[in-house]
């Protein structure tokens, strides 16, 4: 089964990610902020992670910059954000963010953008 | 999945963190801030499309860090729109703004009503907003045909007999000049015998409507012919008063013209803006048809010196532009003073006087390709406030210094409101908007009518709008109204009045006494904005 962390630290989005994803049958694991987000990256095998950009402790963008060689080129790393703009999008991907799924999105949506990627 | 699970959540949420707030004496900004950023990130997912609105509505208006504390009045205001709130809890202030209306004002078309019956005026200004039209009223058909000059309307809704009626001609000029711009206009009456239907016809109405109206044809209707409107606008490319091109025309032009120096067949050219000295003293003094014989005749001599590729469009009321191709700025500058001598020689006839009138200019040399339309504009703005500014009647060619000049004076919005949450919501408003239409705004607030009579903020040749609320202790808005026109001079200061509900009566001797608009509370800070945007066009060209 593939391995996914969602990290939000707005809890009701995150319970329906967990929700949405865990009916299409992936295993899940949840954080609240950055920094457990990281913890949990380095510890876990996880195909892919779902970060929100603005989390307190650490933001997505600083979780990846974080993330080691190795575990970045194991995983999928895809972005939510509200900041649509261009910039953060290209400083997101310079870091090594492989998607990007803007706020406010559909579950479906979702469910489509991640099972396309870990298909 | 059941996403109303989520939605339940989110109300919860959103009366777990009032309940937490309320039993604190202050909230931060930045927990306000951060608390709608995260309704505005979940709510759309879950399908709370109308509580996401609001939120973004509302950040737009905070910000992060700014340390700013919110007593409970204050941020309950911010509350008391969302849904799940807004149903269940009054809010314990006395008057409230922002009633949650977030549809983006500025596009909103603009009506000018002209009618003498106080009430139906506040009734279908109410109706007419509350659909989503802005509307501007006049009470009678000299204020009308001023309005309609100044602030140029979508649409005119008239009633068939107004008050000055020996003021036949102002009506005939208003309805002449509302058909050479098309702008339809809608006459109105009671007395719909199809005698005066015929009449209106022939004096030049689009349409004659019975009072009382029928609220179900009403707003289709208006929208009908609003819709008939855009389009012909969008054929025409010619100012029909004037014969000088129009703004639409100047893009098309003015787009080509910088496309030919990217493609380098043309080394530069020039656009020069310029504006007519002091004409709102000419349509002051001698009124509005002589100052558009003046307009007419500052186009047709300009095109007299004109070679056949130079261009003339009317900017706005008295503002035009020249775009000059394979015209250098000082090639510019030789054609504007030849143009400027032909006009010093021309006399104006008014009924009791013979003037003269002179412009003001400003040339930005366009010598590359890569210039943004905009920018271009904006330089030519530049130094033709350069050229106002230092004594008028001259030209002043953009450079690199002017770039650095801190252009145009400041315009001071006044807010006379003995409600800390309006004074507080506006105040901080204009800090963060900072500007109107390129000028910088100062902000004044007073809590009570006698303290702004008695402070010193007035300057001659300053331009202010004065907000003034109509309900307040001491001494209420209509009194402060009456000592404002009696004590100051009139043209400089524009006043809307803020007033409650069911004021009718109130508006009446409002508008009577000299106030130029009102806007009824409870209002959002927007439409607020967009109103004042719309009535500073007005002082804004002196």
């Amino acid at each position: 089964m593939k391995k996914i962390l969602v990290a939000d630290d707005e809890d009701i989005l995150r319970m329906l990610i967990v929700d949405t994803l865990e009916d299409l049958g992936f295993e899940i694991e949840e954080a609240e902020d950055g920094q457990e987000a990281l913890e949990k990256l380095e510890e876990g095998n996880f195909d892919l992670a779902i970060l929100d950009y603005m989390m307190p402790e650490k933001t997505g963008l600083e979780v990846i910059q974080s993330l080691s060689k190795e575990t970045k080129n194991n995983i999928q790393l895809v972005m939510l954000t509200a900041k649509a703009q261009e910039q953060d999008r290209q400083i997101a991907l310079n870091a090594g963010a492989d998607y990007f799924i803007a706020k406010p999105f559909s579950p479906t949506e979702l469910s489509a953008v991640v099972e396309e990627i870990l298909a | 999945m059941e996403i109303k699970k989520y939605q339940q959540m989110m109300n919860e949420r959103i009366e777990k963190t009032v309940n937490r707030w309320e039993k604190r004496e202050t909230v931060s900004e930045d927990e306000l801030y951060r608390f709608f950023h995260n309704v505005k990130g979940t709510s759309g997912t879950i399908g709370m499309s109308e509580l996401k609105d609001i939120a973004s509505h509302h950040l737009e208006f905070l910000e992060e860090k700014s340390g700013k504390l919110w007593t409970e009045s204050e941020w309950r205001v911010l509350l008391k729109e969302l849904p799940v709130y807004k149903s269940e809890k009054e809010m314990p202030v006395t008057e409230n703004i922002w009633t949650g209306d977030l549809t983006e004002q500025e596009e909103r078309p603009f009506i000018l009503i002209i009618d003498d019956d106080v009430e139906f005026v506040t009734f279908i200004k109410d109706y007419l907003e509350s659909n989503g039209f802005q509307t501007i009223i006049a009470l009678t058909g000299e204020k009308g045909l001023e309005l309609f000059y100044d602030m140029k309307p979508s649409l005119i809704i008239l009633d068939y007999i107004l008050p000055d009626i020996d003021g036949i001609a102002v009506l005939k000029q208003l309805l002449e000049k509302a058909q050479k711009e098309f702008t339809p206009i809608v006459m109105m009456s009671a007395h719909s015998s199809s005698e005066n239907r015929a009449r209106a016809y022939e004096m030049g109405a689009f349409d004659f409507i019975g009072k009382p109206i029928d609220k179900n044809l009403f707003i289709p209707f208006i929208n009908n012919r609003l819709k008939f409107r855009d389009r012909v606008n969008n054929f025409v490319l010619q100012d029909e008063l004037t014969g000088a091109y129009n703004r639409k025309y100047l893009t098309i032009e003015l787009t080509k013209q910088i496309k030919k120096l990217a493609e380098k067949t043309t080394p530069a050219f020039s656009y020069v803006m310029v504006d007519l000295d002091h004409f709102k003293q000419v349509n002051d003094n001698y009124g509005h048809l002589v100052g558009d014989e003046v307009l007419k005749k500052f186009v047709e001599l300009f095109k007299r010196v004109a070679r056949p590729e130079d261009s003339i469009c009317r900017y706005g009321g008295e503002e035009f532009t020249f775009i000059l191709p394979d015209t250098t700025r000082h090639q510019a500058e030789a054609r504007v003073s030849t143009f400027r001598e032909l006009l010093s020689e021309q006399k104006f006839q008014s009924e009791s006087d013979t003037f003269t009138v002179t412009f003001s200019a400003g040339i930005k040399e366009v010598d590359n390709g890569s210039f943004h339309p905009k920018m271009i504009m904006e330089h030519a703005d530049k130094a033709l406030y350069m050229a106002k500014d230092s004594g008028r009647n001259k030209t002043i060619i953009f450079d690199r210094e002017l770039e650095k000049v801190e252009t145009s004076d400041s315009l001071t919005i006044i807010i006379v409101d003995d409600d800390e949450v309006v004074r507080g919501m506006l105040t901080h408003h204009y800090r963060k908007k900072g500007e109107i239409s390129g000028r910088p705004i100062e902000i004044r607030d007073y809590d009570n009518g006698i303290s702004f009579l008695n402070d010193k903020w007035y300057k001659r040749n300053q331009q202010y709008i004065v907000l003034l609320d109509g309900m307040m202790p001491k001494m209420d808005g209509v009194e402060v109204l009456k000592q404002l026109r009696d004590h100051y001079p009139k043209k400089d200061i524009i006043v809307s009045m803020l007033t409650a509900r069911k004021g009718e009566l109130e508006v009446a001797r409002a508008l009577n006494l000299g106030a130029d608009d009102y806007m009824v509370k409870p209002f959002n800070v927007k439409e607020v904005s967009a109103r004042i945007d719309r009535i500073a066009s007005r002082v804004l060209h002196p």
